[in-house]
């Protein structure tokens, strides 16, 4: 899907709603769901994220994808999410009640990801899961790229000692 | 499509949205619309009862209102938003000193000492809550060119005609702000030793790493006793305080309040807020100014998140 911008004639933003729910609804649920933990707050989050894009699509300048933009939304309703007291007093149920499709083998890899602090975690998920490039991660998350850079290269390190031993390991190759 | 990526995907291959989320974002959006005019409408009302019942109380008092900017019990830093006003009413004679040195263009002066302010103002005011502002009588202060200077207390004269009377606000004299401009990083030397220092009642300051005898010796505001069990160093708990530092270097300080996050554009309706770094000669403190109506706290907090 194309961002719209002020040159290409775009349908409307019902349509544009349409079509960016179905193309980047289910990645930026499970993204959120990264983020948070918890798949109710995740679908609270998503919903969030979408109407905030909804409301504020005519001042969106199409300066980066949609992708991008309702990445960098979705961070910021998850990190407000983080921060309520209420949220606080929940986190202890960390993945309790993750959808694992295949526990037994695809938890290991969730469980690593989820145990990484929030600043590790969201430059993994933001550069490995929504395969973003570090330019666009560092205008999500305020940064200059050589901070994304060593974020990502710590939180692979992170990510490495933990897999230590599966098979999973060699995958967390740098590819910057 | 990368491993990871795949893994994660597999993995949370159940969670899907909703095939009624579009609609019902739709529907909401169309009643966020139609609650804010409603709420819009409701504040035109709020704000018109407001303006009446400030006229008829500010006929009724005239005059000066003091304002003492006091700090919640335990706060170090100025957080503006949690000021709670105590209203004074001046004496006839105090009001029109006050009334001469708005007309000579003097609504902000400095005082050397806070008896000079109270004796301009004709009334006591409560020095607990100033020197809780102020933690040390002792901290050396400099001005722009690195002079030393006393520490004192600045008294700002607010408010006008117009609005039958004026706001008064005495606060502590900050020695000096460290204010980098747009796109500067912090300076090695401020960052080198820098630690990330956390106190009981919830509020946060980077500080230099000094000892909990010289705390002890800084603070006389809650007792020190209280001051030095209530903090901790943040770093401490954390192995990796040089990371923290290196990524303080790469940050420019016109990031913290970046304009896309949801937090700062509630803020830029709101007349915007001011983050800054102050150095008093032995602490290097992260203040936060903020309009009326916004949490300082938690955008204290949001900024530290950022840089955790």
């Amino acid at each position: 899907m194309e961002p719209h911008t002020g040159k290409i004639p775009y349908p409307g933003k019902d349509t544009w709603l349409q079509e960016a729910v179905a193309e980047h609804g289910d990645s930026l649920l499970r993204l959120c769901f990264l983020y948070l933990n918890d798949s109710h707050l995740a679908e609270d989050a998503v919903q969030d994220t979408f109407l905030k894009a909804y409301c504020s699509w005519d001042r969106f300048r199409g300066d980066c994808s949609a992708k991008t933009w309702l990445t960098r939304i979705a961070c910021n309703v998850c990190k407000s999410y983080l921060r309520s007291p209420w949220r606080r007093l929940t986190s202890s149920e960390l993945l309790e009640d993750a959808p694992y499709e295949d526990p037994g083998q695809d938890g290991t890899v969730l469980q690593a990801v989820t145990s990484l602090s929030q600043k590790y975690r969201e430059v993994i998920l933001l550069y490995y899961y929504q395969e973003l490039p570090c330019r666009e991660i560092a205008q999500i998350l305020h940064l200059t790229e050589s901070a994304v850079t060593a974020r990502l290269s710590r939180a692979r390190a992170k990510l490495r000692e933990q897999l230590k031993g599966w098979y999973f390991d060699e995958s967390i190759e740098e590819t910057t | 499509m990368n491993q990871l990526k795949k893994q994660l995907d597999h993995a949370l291959s159940s969670l899907h949205t909703d095939g009624e989320l579009a609609g019902r974002v739709q529907k909401l959006a169309g009643r966020q619309h139609r609650s804010r005019n409603s709420f819009r409408k409701l504040a035109i009302a709020a704000c018109l009862v407001l303006v009446c019942s400030a006229v008829i109380c500010a006929s009724a008092m005239g005059g000066f209102q003091v304002f003492q900017t006091a700090p919640e019990a335990g706060e170090v830093s100025r957080y503006q938003a949690t000021f709670q006003p105590e209203t004074v009413t001046l004496s006839p004679e105090a009001e029109e000193r006050l009334e001469a040195m708005v007309q000579a263009g003097q609504r902000k002066t400095y005082y050397d000492s806070l008896a000079e302010v109270e004796e301009l103002l004709g009334i006591s005011l409560p020095q607990s809550n100033l020197l809780a502002l102020r933690p040390d009588k002792h901290i050396t202060s400099y001005d722009d060119d690195g002079n030393r200077l006393p520490g004192g207390f600045w008294l700002y004269i607010g408010g006008g005609k117009e609005f039958e009377g004026y706001q008064i606000i005495v606060s502590a004299q900050w020695d000096y702000c460290y204010t980098p401009g747009e796109g500067e990083s912090l300076p090695d030397c401020l960052v080198d030793n820098m630690r990330l220092i956390s106190y009981a009642d919830g509020s946060s300051q980077f500080g230099y790493p000094v000892s909990v005898r010289t705390h002890t010796e800084l603070y006389t505001y809650p007792e020190p006793e209280e001051r030095t069990t209530s903090f901790s160093y943040l770093d401490e708990n954390l192995d990796e305080a040089d990371d923290i530092r290196a990524e303080m270097r790469d940050i420019r300080i016109s990031e913290y309040v970046a304009p896309s996050s949801g937090l700062s554009a509630t803020l830029a309706e709101n007349g915007g807020c001011n983050a800054f770094f102050a150095q008093d000669g032995l602490y290097t403190t992260l203040y936060v100014d903020a309009p009326d109506g916004i949490d300082s706290r938690m955008i204290m907090e949001s900024i530290l998140d950022s840089i955790r």
